[in-house]
């Protein structure tokens, strides 16, 4: 069952008639089924952080439709008490007030009585691990914790679907484990989440599925295994001594060789006519097999920015 | 909407029982301010020295001051604020309407406030002999004025939210409200009656001005003209808020600097 909908959305910046307007997405339609952990990649300026801030409410979209369980207006009350969003580059809590006044502010904020938004405060607690801190001002706590406890805050109200930006930006690899565990945990209990990130491990060890943005435009959205298996994880990469000339490069692409200045991309069944290609020119390294996950997304940017 | 209002009176509490040392830092200054006020007032008269009335209209045109300066500069100091901690952002995806939360925050923080300028004003009236008359009467004029400087206040966050920055704007705002709150625009000439009735603040201030120092008694058409003016400037701040609110949801500006 799908709890949320994005219809052919789009969004510019900047006015209409000015030359120097930027489309941060361009007509974008996908789906996210329930409890399905959806990672939203892209390069800086793809367009992530603009669709998971429309997801949020946050901006009004120019065009397309964002539905969250049949409810269109993505800044009506209805909309909003069935998100829970983090973004990127800010911890949004309150750095004078405890973890236990945090959780409970923002419970009433999003609509939660005083009593109930004390007991899902202290459930809060539990569950990202900080019942010890309880009692200690947010400004006290580790970058980790300050984390942990903005994703819970962002639980607080029991939402379906969570939106989080860059969920552990700046956070050590423990905290960024605890994370991963809570997330998975939560996404097994129902909860859908939609997260960017440029932590390619954190990617792969938490998404169902992959949105791929490229200048605004999804260009791919498929299972994680999917992603990985669209391109020959035993490529190679090789980097020269010394700079291409047009001739070789052209003779390269028709190879299917991907050329970035001094480096070549190719899958490893053409190693044999690249290289004849290649000589005399003088290789500096070669490497082919285990291709990692953010080798794997390079590779995919690459291929679409291309197109 | 309640439960928003205690919550937000407890989280404004708790931070000034936590840090209590900023805001008796401004109970310090605005005494001091005064005092140094006073006492150069009183140089200048030499022997001549019995203010009478007017001392009493001047503190009570001091305290107005400081009421309206607190609800002007709180909203889009608020505002600045919370955009620069990521708040603003949890503030506009919780399902309450900003501008709604934004009032809200205003009348849950005025009792805070109004408990400090009390402080300030026990304190002048000592140090001065002043001796203002306090009537129920003097709650409508004083309404008006809380709603007009809070409207100001809101149509400040509402700059606030397009640029982020309001600091130029509230030092320049303490001298207009002084100019707004202590002015006897009604009086300056005859047309000055209805021109009063355009200046933000003026006709609640005067007309509580002058039952406090004098023990004037309002007539129906002073009070409607400053519940009305309080009125209209509240409603124009809560407007541009809202109007600001919305462009910036569209202009993808929440929270951006």
């Amino acid at each position: 069952m799908n709890v949320l909908e994005v219809l052919k959305v789009s969004k510019c910046y900047g006015p209409p008639s000015d030359a120097r307007q930027v489309s941060a997405l361009d007509d974008v339609t996908l789906f996210v089924k329930k409890g399905e952990i959806l990672a939203v990649l892209g390069l800086n300026g793809a367009g992530k952080t603009t669709l998971v801030k429309i997801l949020s409410g946050l901006i009004t979209p120019d065009a397309g439709v964002v539905r969250l369980k049949g409810v269109e207006r993505t800044s009506s009350p209805r909309y909003l008490k069935n998100i829970g969003a983090v973004f990127e580059g800010n911890r949004n809590i309150y750095w004078r007030l405890t973890a236990f006044e945090n959780l409970q502010y923002f419970g009433v904020l999003r609509g939660l009585s005083m009593k109930h938004a004390t007991h899902r405060a202290n459930e809060m607690l539990e569950l990202f691990k900080l019942v010890d801190k309880r009692n200690v001002v947010a400004a006290h706590l580790s970058r980790g914790m300050q984390q942990r406890l903005a994703v819970g805050i962002s639980l607080v109200h029991s939402p379906e679907v969570l939106v989080l930006d860059e969920p552990t930006l700046g956070v050590d690899i423990e905290n960024v484990l605890q994370i991963v565990e809570t997330l998975t945990q939560l996404s097994r209990q129902g909860i859908t989440i939609i997260l960017t990130s440029h932590q390619m491990d954190l990617v792969e060890m938490l998404a169902d599925r992959i949105a791929l943005l490229v200048n605004g435009k999804l260009v791919a959205l498929e299972t994680r295994s999917g992603f990985l298996s669209k391109i020959d994880r035993n490529a190679c990469v090789l980097s020269l001594l010394e700079n291409l000339d047009t001739v070789r490069c052209e003779k390269l692409r028709s190879l299917g060789v991907v050329c970035e200045e001094q480096v070549l991309h190719f899958p490893s069944t053409s190693l044999y006519e690249v290289m004849d290609v290649l000589r005399p020119l003088q290789v500096g390294s070669l490497r082919c097999g285990d291709e990692d996950f953010t080798q794997v997304f390079l590779q995919r940017v690459k291929e679409y920015e291309n197109v | 909407m309640f439960s928003l209002f205690l919550v937000e009176s407890k989280r404004q509490w708790t931070i000034f029982r936590r840090y209590p040392v900023e805001a008796f830092a401004g109970v310090l200054v605005f005494t001091i301010i005064f005092i140094g006020l006073f006492a150069g007032s009183k140089y200048l008269a030499g022997n001549h020295n019995n203010f009478g009335d007017r001392l009493d209209q001047v503190v009570a045109g001091y305290v107005l001051w400081l009421v309206t300066t607190g609800l002007f500069a709180g909203p889009g100091s608020q505002l600045t604020e919370d955009a620069r901690s990521g708040i603003l952002e949890q503030l506009f995806v919780a399902p309450h309407n900003f501008t709604m939360f934004s009032v809200m925050r205003i009348f849950s923080g005025l009792i805070q406030h109004l408990l400090l300028i009390f402080v300030v004003l026990t304190i002048i009236c000592l140090i001065t002999g002043s001796q203002l008359e306090y009537h129920p009467a003097e709650l409508i004029p004083f309404v008006g004025v809380i709603l007009a400087a809070s409207g100001l206040g809101l149509a400040v966050a509402a700059y606030a939210m397009t640029v982020k920055q309001v600091g130029a704007i509230l030092g320049i705002g303490q001298f207009l409200l002084l100019a707004f709150v202590v002015t006897p625009v009604a009086s300056i000439s005859h047309w000055g009656v209805w021109v009063s009735l355009l200046v933000p603040i003026n006709p609640a201030s005067q007309l509580l001005q002058s039952e406090l120092a004098i023990g004037h008694a309002a007539s129906p058409h002073e009070i409607a003209a400053a519940i009305g003016n309080g009125i209209a400037y509240f409603a124009l701040g809560a407007y541009l808020l809202e109007y600001s609110s919305r462009r910036a949801r569209r202009l993808a500006a929440i929270g951006g600097f």
